[in-house]
C-alpha cells in the first residue's frame, strides 16, 4: 500500500488523539514526517538507484538551477555556450556550463554546425542523491579519490584526456563530480529513429526482440534497469554503458507530493514514531518528555532494523566443500630489516 | 487466541466495556492489535516464505516488491532449481574485487547479491529466459482481517500483541506510566519470541564419550 502525506498525517494525529488540530498543526506534523522519511532513506541506504554522468557533449534544457523543478525534461543547466564567454558575462562563480545543444537528438548534428563536441569532465548529480555507492566506467568499477591522490598520479588530472579511471567529488561544487581523466571518447549511444513518440521497436536497444503480447508499450526491456525516482510509465531514454560513466548511488525516497511512500510500508510506522517524538518534545501545553523519549527509542529501533537488513546478505556464509572462500586477512604488513634506523654497535 | 479473543482481553485491560464503548471502539482495538502483530513480526522475522522467480532474459536486478505478494523484510538464501545449487551470497564489492566487468558476463547464476532493500541480482546474468530460482525471504504475515484469525506464532506469545496494543492506546487516554509499563512487558515477549525464532535450527548435542550431557 502506498502511503500519501495525508495518510501519514492521519496516523500521527490518531496516535496523538488530536483530531481537532488543537495542539499540532498539519504543517508541523508533515514537516516531522518528511524529516523522518529523508533520515530513514539516508541512514539505511535502502533506496538504491543509478544515474549516468554521460560522456557526451554537454547539453542543457534550462538556464538557472531553480527552473529544474518546472522542467518536464531535465537535460542539465547551462547559461553560456562557449568557454571564452565564461569571463565576459559577469560573475564567474555564477556561470554554469558551457553547453551547446538542448536535446539528445541534436548530438548527431553538432559537427555539422561546428559546435563544440568536447566532453566535459564534470557532471552534476541529481539532488535526490545522498551518497555514491559504486561508479563505473565501461562496466568496470572505478574508485572515488581525493584530489591529493589524483594529483600524485597526474598533477594535470583536470586537463589530461583519456579513459576515465576515477572520480573526484571534493573541490567541486556540491553534487558535482569530476572524471579523471577528461573523457576522450563519446559514450556509445543508440540511434533514434524519427523525432517523436514512444519507443515502438526494441530491436535497436535489446538483444532479445521477442515481444510478449501484441499491443501497448514496452514495460520491461532485457538488459535495461529502470532508474530514477519517477520510474513508472513508458521508457523515455536508453543508456549504454560502453565508454560511459554510470553512478550507482543511494538516494532519498520519491517526493511525498507525488503521493507514494517509497520505503517499505512498515517503515511508515517508524516515521510516525519520529513525528510523535517531535510533537511530544515541543514546548507547549501538550509537551510530554517521557513519551517523546519513548517514541524516539522506537524510531531508532526501526532505523536500526532497516540498516541491518541492507547489510545482511553480504555477510552470510555458505558452506561449500572446495568452493571459493572469502579471504579475510590481507598480505602481511611490510617490516623494515631488524637494524634499520637504529645505531649499530661497533 | 483469535482476534475476537485478543480484543476482548484488550477491552478488559483497558477497563472498557466491549458492548458499551466509551473511548475506543472495535476498529481502534483491531488496528492496535494488528499493529502489535506486525511489530512483533517485524522485530523477530519469524515468518519465512519462498517464491519461485522465473529468470528473465538479461535481467540485471529483480524487484522483490513485485515478485512477492507480501512485504519482504530480509532476503534469505536462493536456490537455482535447474542447476540444483544454492547461490553464494555475495556483495558487489566481492564481485568487483574478483571479476573485472562482471556485469557483462553471461552464464548460469552462481551468486546472489542485493542492492538496497528490494533489488536482488543473480550473477552471472543469464542471457535467456530459462529456469527458475527459489528465493527465500522473511516477510510480514497477512494482518488479522477476521475475528477468527489468529497470529501465526505460538499462543504463549500472543500476550505480546496485547501489551503492544496497550502501549499504543493508553497514551491517548493520558495513561503514560501504564503505557510505558506495557511497553516493557511487550519488549520481554519480543525478546523471547526472537530467541525462539533464532534457535529453531538448533538441537542439543548428541551424547558421546567424554561429552558432557546438555
Amino acid at each position: 500500500m502506498a502511503f500519501s502525506r495525508s495518510d501519514l498525517r492521519a496516523a500521527v494525529r490518531r496516535a496523538l488523539n488530536d483530531a481537532e488540530v488543537a495542539f499540532w498543526s498539519d504543517v508541523e506534523i508533515d514537516t516531522y514526517v518528511y524529516r523522518a522519511y529523508q533520515d530513514l532513506a539516508r541512514q539505511s541506504r535502502g533506496v538504491w538507484d543509478l544515474t549516468y554522468a554521460e560522456n557526451l557533449p554537454a547539453g542543457f534544457s534550462y538556464t538557472q538551477p531553480w527552473e529544474a523543478a518546472y522542467a518536464d525534461f531535465d537535460y542539465g543547466v547551462a547559461n553560456y555556450t562557449y568557454d571564452d564567454e565564461r569571463l565576459l558575462l559577469g560573475d564567474e562563480g555564477a556561470m554554469l556550463g558551457p553547453a551547446q545543444h538542448t536535446s539528445p537528438a541534436d548530438l548527431a548534428f553538432l559537427a555539422d554546425v561546428e559546435a563544440s563536441t568536447a566532453i566535459p569532465a564534470t557532471a552534476q548529480l541529481p539532488t535526490t542523491v545522498t551518497e555514491m555507492d559504486r561508479p563505473t566506467w565501461d562496466n568496470m568499477a572505478i574508485p572515488v579519490v581525493m584530489p591529493a591522490q589524483a594529483q600524485r598520479i597526474d598533477p594535470r588530472y583536470e586537463l589530461t584526456i583519456g579513459e576515465v579511471y576515477a572520480l573526484v567529488a571534493t573541490q567541486q561544487r556540491v553534487r558535482t563530480i569530476r572524471k579523471v581523466r577528461v573523457p576522450a571518447a563519446s559514450a556509445d549511444t543508440y540511434t533514434i529513429h524519427d523525432t517523436w513518440g514512444v519507443c515502438r521497436s526494441i530491436a535497436d536497444v535489446s538483444a532479445d526482440t521477442t515481444v510478449t503480447g501484441t499491443w501497448g508499450i514496452p514495460r520491461r526491456i532485457p538488459g535495461h534497469q529502470p532508474m530514477g525516482p519517477e520510474r513508472f510509465g513508458t521508457p523515455r531514454r536508453f543508456y549504454q554503458d560502453g565508454k560511459n560513466v554510470r553512478v550507482e548511488h543511494w538516494r532519498y525516497g520519491r517526493s511525498l507530493d507525488a503521493g507514494a511512500w517509497e520505503l517499505p510500508d512498515r517503515s511508515a510506522r517508524y516515521a510516525r514514531d519520529y513525528a510523535l517524538a517531535r510533537c511530544y518534545e515541543r514546548r507547549g501545553p501538550a509537551q510530554d518528555l517521557l513519551l517523546a523519549k519513548h517514541y524516539d527509542a522506537r524510531y531508532l529501533r526501526g532505523l536500526a532494523r532497516l540498516v541491518r537488513r541492507v547489510q545482511l546478505v553480504g555477510r552470510q556464509r555458505v558452506g561449500q566443500f572446495g568452493g571459493p572462500s572469502v579471504r579475510r586477512a590481507g598480505p602481511p604488513r611490510p617490516r623494515m630489516p631488524w637494524n634499520y634506523g637504529s645505531t649499530m654497535r661497533q | 487466541m483469535t482476534r475476537a479473543e485478543l480484543r476482548a482481553e484488550l477491552y478488559r485491560r483497558l477497563e472498557e466495556s466491549s458492548s458499551g464503548q466509551v473511548f475506543f471502539d472495535d476498529d481502534d482495538l483491531n488496528d492496535a492489535l494488528n499493529d502489535g502483530y506486525m511489530e512483533l513480526s517485524d522485530a523477530t522475522e519469524w515468518y519465512e516464505v519462498y517464491r519461485t522467480i522465473s529468470i528473465l532474459h538479461t535481467r540485471t536486478y529483480y524487484d522483490l516488491r513485485n515478485v512477492f505478494d507480501v512485504e519482504v523484510l530480509s532476503v534469505g538464501p536462493a536456490f537455482h532449481v535447474d542447476a540444483n545449487r544454492w547461490l553464494i551470497p555475495s556483495s558487489v564489492r566481492d564481485l568487483d574485487g574478483r571479476f573485472s566487468r562482471w556485469e557483462i558476463v553471461r552464464g548460469v547464476p552462481e551468486r546472489v547479491h542485493t542492492r538496497g532493500l528490494w533489488w536482488v541480482g543473480y550473477w552471472p546474468i543469464l542471457g535467456s529466459e530459462t529456469g527458475t530460482i527459489k528465493q527465500y525471504v522473511s516477510a510480514l504475515p497477512a494482518t488479522l482481517g477476521d475475528d477468527t484469525d489468529e497470529p501465526g506464532f505460538d499462543a504463549e506469545f500472543h500476550k505480546g500483541v496485547i501489551e503492544y496494543a496497550l502501549a499504543e492506546l493508553l497514551p491517548q487516554q493520558g495513561e503514560v506510566t501504564a503505557a510505558l509499563e506495557a511497553w516493557q512487558r511487550y519488549l520481554a515477549v519480543e525478546v523471547e519470541l526472537g530467541a525462539v525464532t533464532q534457535g529453531r535450527g538448533m538441537v542439543p548435542k548428541p551424547q558421546g564419550y567424554g561429552v558432557l550431557a546438555q
